[in-house]
């Protein structure tokens, strides 16, 4: 599944200070939906380069990172278990470093 | 994903989706319509305002410059006669900051322009830019390129771009010096250091990474301070949303500074020289980064001091990650905390000029004329500026000048360290400056003359006060009668 991630408010020095990722997720072994859950577990496998502890806590963002699918808070699309189609946008945004 | 949106502000989570509706929903009750709830035209909602509020990116928008206004008017921050400079750091919180400013010095500009006698002033607006490269050690590279960020960010306004290191630009230095006669004292030469390299020798001096944030804050300000007062403005901005100041309340409280936790917390800190107002207040970070995003505000991030040591060594940094903890269980916690705490007793300099008709009848926390006339002044921390409790400064009554392994020189009175360590807050002499002796001495000499100034002058303000309250019971000079 095709996917454009991006990362923004200094999430991007955890993925090679690269902002806008075009990746190809697969979907998880006997599935065939891609979840935010799984996603986030492909981008720690695939993506991240350094100090995962800074995106991730457990199988969810670390707190004070904002997600957005679509433009569209993933608390209004079921956080984790959102189900992700070809080509959407998925936007990570951190603000524990704001000012 | 079914959450398609071709508009940021028209599409968003609708009925007939896929979302799941099993998943736990924090802020929206699982299957009910996921409208804007502040809209009456049936906007689908893109996200989640005001903690639990379901509302589209205008909405956001709208209540974000209702808070703003809120804060300004109610509180009497900004005047159409100021001139009002923003502290940005490329930031979202800084970034929001100047837009709502612009937005309501346009609307001023149209009215001004639209009244008959065009006497109406409208404020003025600028913003500054502190460059801490040196500090954090960064290619210089990385720094020019986040200056041309930040004035292509701020185009069309002022953009004053200033380096941490010009607080200590022209200024002379105390130095140790051997006299012929083999003692050593303290002499006032011509400095020729660079300022860069006595920055960098400050900050190295400060072993503790919670100190080295504090100091970096307290010298960033001095240098805001600076170019406020040399340009011309009469108000400084800080972006400070809730999120950050209930952090500082969590900070202050496991520093030990509860009891000038107040004057940091208020819309209006008066003591500066130009006056600091936190107009975002009542806005949490988050929605200030989904309002970023969604009016498509270009920001920049720009590494700083908190971004660049390990986020558990730093108390800041732990109360923070302990607030954004807190934040996901329940989003109304920060409020919470700035309410509670902005009930504490603020200091005579966080009075407000508020207009007649927004005054409070009953103010709960302001002294009254009386009670101000017999309180003793309030005197501030030489380094952070933060209020001083009476017993915190015992040590500064009578204390002889420590100078253990330095001579003084009778003529020479000025920029002991022994004034500067009794005028400064308990956390600042732990976190900043614990030395003592000969270390102290050195290290009072690494610190900005301002700094150095400020605390000679906080330590006579003292002792005159001191002697001031029993000048009745002291026996006049030259009496010697029984």
């Amino acid at each position: 599944m095709k996917l454009t991630l991006e990362f923004g408010g200094g999430l991007e020095l955890l993925f090679g200070s690269v902002k806008i990722h075009e990746v190809a997720v697969p979907p998880p072994e006997g599935e065939t939906k891609v979840t935010v859950k799984h996603l986030l577990l492909w981008i720690r496998d695939n993506l991240l380069k350094e100090r995962p502890e800074m995106f991730l806590k457990d199988k969810s963002v670390r707190p004070g990172v904002l997600v957005l699918i679509n433009d569209c808070d993933w608390e209004l699309c079921g956080t984790t278990e959102a189900v992700l189609e070809e080509k959407d946008t998925v936007v990570f945004i951190s603000t524990l470093h704001g000012g | 994903m079914s959450c398609m949106s071709s508009e940021a502000d028209g599409g968003g989570c609708g009925s007939g989706n896929s979302c799941s509706a099993s998943a736990p929903v924090t802020a929206v009750v699982a299957g009910a319509p996921r409208l804007c709830i502040k809209c009456k035209d049936g906007v689908p909602a893109i996200t989640v305002g005001n903690q639990t509020e379901p509302m589209c990116a205008r909405c956001l928008h709208v209540s974000i410059l209702s808070k703003f206004k809120t804060a300004v008017n109610n509180h009497g921050l900004i005047t159409p006669a100021d001139n009002v400079l923003v502290a940005v750091s490329g930031g979202p919180s800084s970034r929001v900051a100047v837009e709502m400013l612009k937005e309501i010095r346009s609307k001023a500009q149209n009215d001004a322009d639209a009244a008959k006698d065009h006497v109406l002033k409208v404020f003025g607006l600028g913003v500054v830019y502190v460059d801490e490269t040196t500090v954090l050690k960064l290619p210089r590279t990385d720094a020019e390129a986040a200056v041309v960020a930040i004035k292509e960010i701020y185009e069309g306004i002022p953009v004053h771009v200033v380096q941490l290191e010009s607080v200590f630009e022209t200024e002379s230095s105390l130095v140790h010096e051997n006299g012929g006669d083999n003692f050593a004292r303290l002499q006032l030469v011509e400095d020729t250091a660079d300022p860069k390299s006595k920055l960098s020798k400050l900050f190295e001096s400060v072993q503790d990474a919670t100190g080295r944030e504090d100091l970096l804050e307290s010298l960033r300000m001095q240098a805001i301070q600076v170019v406020a007062q040399s340009q011309g403005y009469t108000k400084v901005v800080l972006a400070l949303t809730a999120t950050r100041v209930a952090a500082r309340v969590v900070a202050a409280t496991t520093k030990g500074q509860g009891y000038s936790l107040p004057a940091y917390i208020q819309y209006l800190d008066g003591r500066w020289p130009v006056p600091v107002v936190l107009p975002l207040r009542d806005c949490v970070a988050r929605e200030l980064a989904l309002h970023c995003h969604f009016s498509k505000l270009s920001t920049t991030f720009v590494r700083g001091l908190t971004t660049m040591t390990d986020p558990r060594s730093s108390l800041n940094n732990l109360a923070h990650h302990f607030i954004t903890l807190l934040q996901e269980d329940n989003p109304a916690r920060e409020h919470t905390i700035v309410r509670t705490a902005a009930k504490l007793t603020s200091f005579r300099f966080n009075a407000e000029v508020v207009p007649p008709s927004r005054r409070r009848r009953n103010p709960r926390n302001h002294d009254t004329s009386q009670e101000k006339s017999n309180r003793e002044p309030e005197f501030l921390c030489s380094i952070c500026r933060a209020p001083l409790k009476s017993s915190d400064m015992a040590s500064a009554v009578g204390t002889p000048h420590q100078t253990e392994s330095v001579e003084q020189n009778e003529e020479d009175t000025s920029g002991q360290y022994g004034d500067m360590k009794s005028t400064c807050c308990p956390s600042c002499l732990f976190q900043i400056f614990p030395e003592e002796g000969t270390q102290a001495a050195e290290k009072f000499l690494l610190f900005p003359k301002t700094t150095r100034d400020t605390a000679s002058s906080n330590f006579h303000q003292r002792q005159q006060w001191i002697r001031s309250q029993i000048e009745d019971f002291l026996i006049p000079e030259g009496d010697d009668s029984s």
